[in-house]
């Protein structure tokens, strides 16, 4: 019976179907990212006890993951509840070598052996804790492994590093779980890390994670004080002041929060989880809505065979579950198709956001969310319904169905549209803003322009290399850089500057601080950075070495009038402004531009430090960066070489930017598809129960275009309304999300319009086909005798 | 005024065709009271439909005011059909959204007037019909021959030159029967020109000329009463 009647009203069923199906397919995809990036870190049997060691500026609350060398040993020791302390640091890149196999390996670590009694990695072979007890001993990983070992045992081989030392492997381990926030390739001990002198190992010196284990029931609070408290007495310069404290964040909220600087390897942001949540839940309340607005139109089509039940005794209640049954049928065949589905677009969806999902969503506690998800669904979609065929009475629909419930169904299409030009508003705003930050003028140049880390020991040649360089006739500029491309030395202090004759900002408490950059003499020029005044460093100028160029943003922190020619001095090098250039957004348009200086080195000797190479190809691009190769191998031999291209780099660094906002856009196409069946549904029902009137109206003259005008137009008022209530919220929503730029683009109010002109102009090609249909059917149909 | 040449309609679906209509040679003058007689599928409405520019014949000619319309585009007819016919049917055929009023209102909306001649006109057909105090009533709230009144009113608001009356009693006992075919009677008095399909032989005593179909032909053709005045 209830198979019948749904194939009896095909074109409802499909409706139904379709649009519940999509809506469930994309609210349980969207839950399964949302699963997938709060599962992180679960799978370490220690979760909930470990905690990493944050520091807080309570005044500008900013919080910052880098710890000093000592303070793990020293906590270890001095406070009972913390059972292990481990450091750990990104290792510098390092080209590895085993025999013929040489590659350059980014993604390693150095840390304490008890990285591997903390955290639940898993051993394959050998014991990984006494691996990082030996100086020279590595832990690698399984796939790390089969790069260079291929089948051959790895325990107890040495691979070449650097090109230098030899590191033995004493353990292998599993690759790490995707969900896993800290990501490595390799360890290598702490021990070889001190003993090569990698970065500052002193109290000053915040180049270290350091992640605790506490005794289960410990407070975290408390012993965040007690870390205070001890690494203050042992003489932490930054907590001296007792502005900054330390604090525990629970392994769990690591992977998550965006708050805190210097994460290490892979991040999320939480923010992204309510909006996509947000979506989700607006796509559901979509497709419900649907459901339940087709359900009850169709009323008016099925009311003969309820009252023919209801006449022949049929009881309330038996019409009620009646009803809820032949719905929670095509609701449960839905859940089952999106379920179906899931499995097909997994695979594209993770293309999409670029990374995996854990191998198995089908946990039994996401099988639990999406169960919960489907009572929602079916409490949503059944019991109104069931409610309005099982309240009317069996003489009432013996005659022609009144039109009293037709409020609720007008105000949930108009809830329906309020979501689809939410949705609409969105997509437009966030693409918008994408354009912005994709075509942003940046103040430089990225075009042609390569780059290369100066690793190994060629920065010691650099001079003979760029000489090299020169002699190609391809390569038109050549610069250096001592940090890479889009970062600068942040906050550095030590800066002063002479205003009315006196030296500024020195013996204050709070002091201007400035990133700090040293370049050679044709960085700027090179990226075609504007000077608004002074001039260029030039190599020609000897004195040029202890001078300074700043930016605009510098110069408005500084507040001199006449720039050029002030003293300035950095860390007491004393020296003048050469000169002011627009402010250049080298970094992410997330973040500001910060005041900045340039300065070059001292000495040639000093050119050493130089960590990136710049070159400009013009011409045949593979001959000259083989050139390059060539040069570089000559000078450098056992590193290889590697390039990017600055314009490429640039463009990843709005990658997950960008991936949202596709994201956001094929969700949004999604959810006015399902509003679009829903108003598609709405205009074969209307058009159906107004199928008499179409005739009189006809018959007395009406034409089609005026038939059509008539059947849109409710149409039209109903988004028209959304429209009025969407925007508001939709402008609120968009300035909160443009928070997170520091540059932004404006919410003018054509997004708006084209919002609602979209909206409005597909809610009525989606009507007029049934309106058109109905207008242009010969009357005499409609109006033989009933 | 209406003139057909062996007019023919068949019905084709996938499986069947029916004809409808079978050279049908029918002439109506300007003023004539014409009712159309015959058993239930003789193809009646189908004549009524084509006369009235609802439906196109499949073969003939038809002839409305000497002007062949037999094959205009649904564009034209709605254009020649506003205004110039009016239609009464067995179901009243009310839109039940609206009142008497706008019920009334609507020819004339559609041939464009202006909104104080339309309440003019509407007034007075109301007044005439003598439903007027029921103006502001809908559909539903009437009688089955306040119904018909209100469609009759709604066929001659815009003052047609033929009213097409399917059946126009069907529904009504016979008191409120008698007062629509007495206001029928007084139109056509009045110089309206009116076909009317029935099954009642008493209705059909009101008409000057019965025509009987029968299976899509005209069988016989009765002159019941000379037109008083015949307007040509």
């Amino acid at each position: 019976m209830i198979i019948r009647s749904l194939l009896k009203h095909k074109l409802f069923s499909v409706l139904n179907l379709l649009g519940l199906t999509i809506g469930l397919t994309c609210v349980f995809i969207i839950l399964a990212w949302i699963y997938n990036e709060t599962e992180y870190d679960k799978f370490n049997t220690n979760y909930t006890d470990i905690y990493q060691i944050n520091f807080k500026n309570q005044k500008e609350e900013m919080s910052m993951a880098g710890t000093p060398n000592p303070l793990a040993p020293v906590i270890e020791d001095e406070i009972a509840n913390v059972k292990l302390a481990v450091r750990l640091r990104n290792a510098p890149g390092f080209a590895f070598k085993y025999k013929e196999n040489m590659y350059f390996e980014e993604n390693g670590i150095t840390a304490d052996p008890q990285l591997f009694r903390m955290f639940s990695f898993q051993s394959l072979y050998g014991d990984p804790v006494k691996a990082l007890e030996q100086v020279e001993g590595i832990v690698i990983t399984e796939s790390f492994a089969k790069r260079y070992f291929r089948n051959e045992d790895p325990l107890g081989k040495e691979i070449q590093i650097r090109g230098k030392e030899f590191v033995t492997i004493y353990a292998v381990i599993k690759d790490l779980p995707s969900q896993s926030h800290i990501q490595f390739d390799y360890v290598l001990p702490q021990k070889l890390l001190e003993q090569y002198h990698f970065c500052g190992l002193l109290w000053g010196d915040p180049n270290f994670r350091t992640y605790v284990l506490l005794t289960p029931g410990s407070d975290p609070e408390n012993t965040g004080q007690e870390i205070t408290r001890v690494a203050k007495s042992n003489g932490m310069p930054h907590l001296q002041s007792g502005e900054i404290s330390a604090y525990l964040r629970p392994l769990g909220s690591i992977y998550l929060d965006y708050s805190v600087n210097n994460r290490l390897g892979e991040t999320g942001d939480f923010r992204y989880l309510y909006i996509f949540g947000s979506v989700a839940l607006l796509i559901l309340l979509l497709a419900c809505i649907n459901f339940v607005n087709l359900t009850v139109s169709m009323f008016a089509k099925r009311q003969k065979a309820t009252s023919v039940a209801k006449v022949c005794g049929a009881s309330r209640k038996t019409v009620f579950l009646n009803s809820i049954a032949e719905n929670a049928a095509l609701i449960i065949v839905s859940f089952i198709l999106a379920i179906i589905v899931i499995g097909v677009v997994r695979a594209p969806f993770q293309n999409m956001i670029g990374k995996p999902f854990n191998e198995h969503i089908f946990t039994p506690r996401f099988i639990g969310i999406m169960a919960l998800v489907l009572f929602f669904t079916l409490t949503l979609c059944t019991i109104y319904p069931a409610l309005v065929f099982s309240r009317a009475k069996a003489i009432e629909l013996m005659n022609r169905y009144n039109k009293q419930k037709s409020g609720v169904l007008k105000s949930m299409v108009v809830f329906q549209n309020v979501i689809a030009v939410l949705l609409i508003v969105a997509a437009i705003g966030v693409n918008k803003q994408m354009q912005y930050i994709n075509h942003k003028k940046l103040g430089f140049e990225t075009d042609q322009i390569a780059y290369t880390y100066l690793r190994g020991n060629i920065n010691q040649k650099i001079s003979v290399v760029r000489h090299s360089l020169s002699e190609n006739p391809n390569i038109t500029e050549i610069s250096l850089k001592d940090c890479p491309p889009f970062s600068q030395v942040n906050g550095t202090v030590g800066i002063s500057w002479k205003q009315n004759g006196e030296w500024q900002n020195q013996n204050t408490a709070h002091p201007v601080a400035m990133e700090t950059t040293r370049i050679d003499d044709h960085y700027l020029e090179m990226m075609n950075v504007e000077f608004v005044a002074g001039r260029n460093f030039s190599n020609e100028i000897t004195a040029d070495k202890q001078n300074y160029i700043v930016n605009e943003e510098a110069l408005r922190l500084m507040g001199l009038t006449d720039p050029v020619g002030a003293e300035f001095s950095l860390y007491g090098k004393k020296g003048i402004i050469l000169g002011v250039i627009k402010d250049t957004y080298f970094k992410s348009l997330h973040q500001k531009v910060n005041p900045q200086v340039f300065h070059l080195y001292n000495n040639e000797a000093e050119e050493s430090y130089f960590s990136s190479l710049f070159f400009r190809i013009s011409g045949d691009i593979p001959a000259t960066i083989e050139f390059v190769e060539n040069i570089w191998t000559e000078n450098n031999p056992g590193i290889p070489f590697e390039y990017h291209f600055l314009n490429q780099d640039y463009e990843d660094l709005y990658k997950k930017d960008n991936q949202i906002a596709g994201i956001l856009n094929f969700f949004t196409l999604l959810a006015v598809f399902i509003a679009c069946l829903g108003l598609f549904g709405q205009a074969a029902i209307s058009s159906e129960n107004k199928i008499k009137e179409i005739g009189i109206r006809k018959v007395n003259g009406a034409k089609v275009a005026e038939i059509l005008t008539m059947l849109n137009k409710d149409f039209i008022k109903w988004v028209v309304i959304a429209i009025g209530i969407a925007t508001p919220i939709a402008w609120y929503a968009m300035n909160k999300w443009l928070e997170n730029f520091a540059y932004k683009t404006t919410l003018s109010w054509w997004i708006f319009a084209l919002a609602g002109v979209l909206a409005l102009g597909i809610a009525l090609l989606t009507v007029s086909w049934q309106s058109w249909r109905a207008a242009t059917r010969n009357p005499v149909e409609s109006l033989r005798y009933e | 005024m209406i003139k057909t040449e062996n007019l023919t309609k068949v019905f084709r679906t996938e499986e069947v065709e029916t004809s409808a209509l079978n050279e049908v040679n029918l002439h109506v003058k300007k003023g004539e009271f014409v009712a159309i007689m015959g058993p239930s599928g003789c193809g009646k409405s189908t004549l009524m439909n084509i006369i009235g520019l609802l439906d196109n014949p499949t073969g003939g000619e038809y002839y409305f005011d000497d002007a062949e319309v037999g094959q205009l585009k649904e564009r034209n007819r709605t254009m020649l059909r506003k205004g110039n016919i009016g239609f009464v049917f067995q179901s009243f055929n009310l839109i039940d959204e609206l009142n008497v009023y706008e019920n009334v209102e609507l020819p004339l909306i559609y041939l464009k007037l202006k909104a104080r001649e339309r309440k003019e006109m509407v007034e007075k057909v109301l007044e005439r019909m003598k439903i007027a105090h029921r103006a502001k009533h809908f559909p539903q709230q009437l009688s089955g021959g306040q119904q018909q009144r209100v469609a009759i009113a709604r066929a001659v608001v815009a003052n047609p030159k033929l009213i097409l009356a399917d059946e126009p009693t069907g529904n009504l006992d016979s008191k409120n029967g008698l007062e629509v075919m007495n206001l029928l009677t007084e139109l056509n008095r009045e110089g309206t020109t009116i076909v009317m399909v029935t099954h009642s032989l008493h209705d059909s005593e009101f008409a000057h000329r019965v025509v009987n179909l029968f299976d899509g032909m005209i069988i016989t053709e009765e002159v019941k009463k000379e037109m008083g005045e015949i307007l040509l």
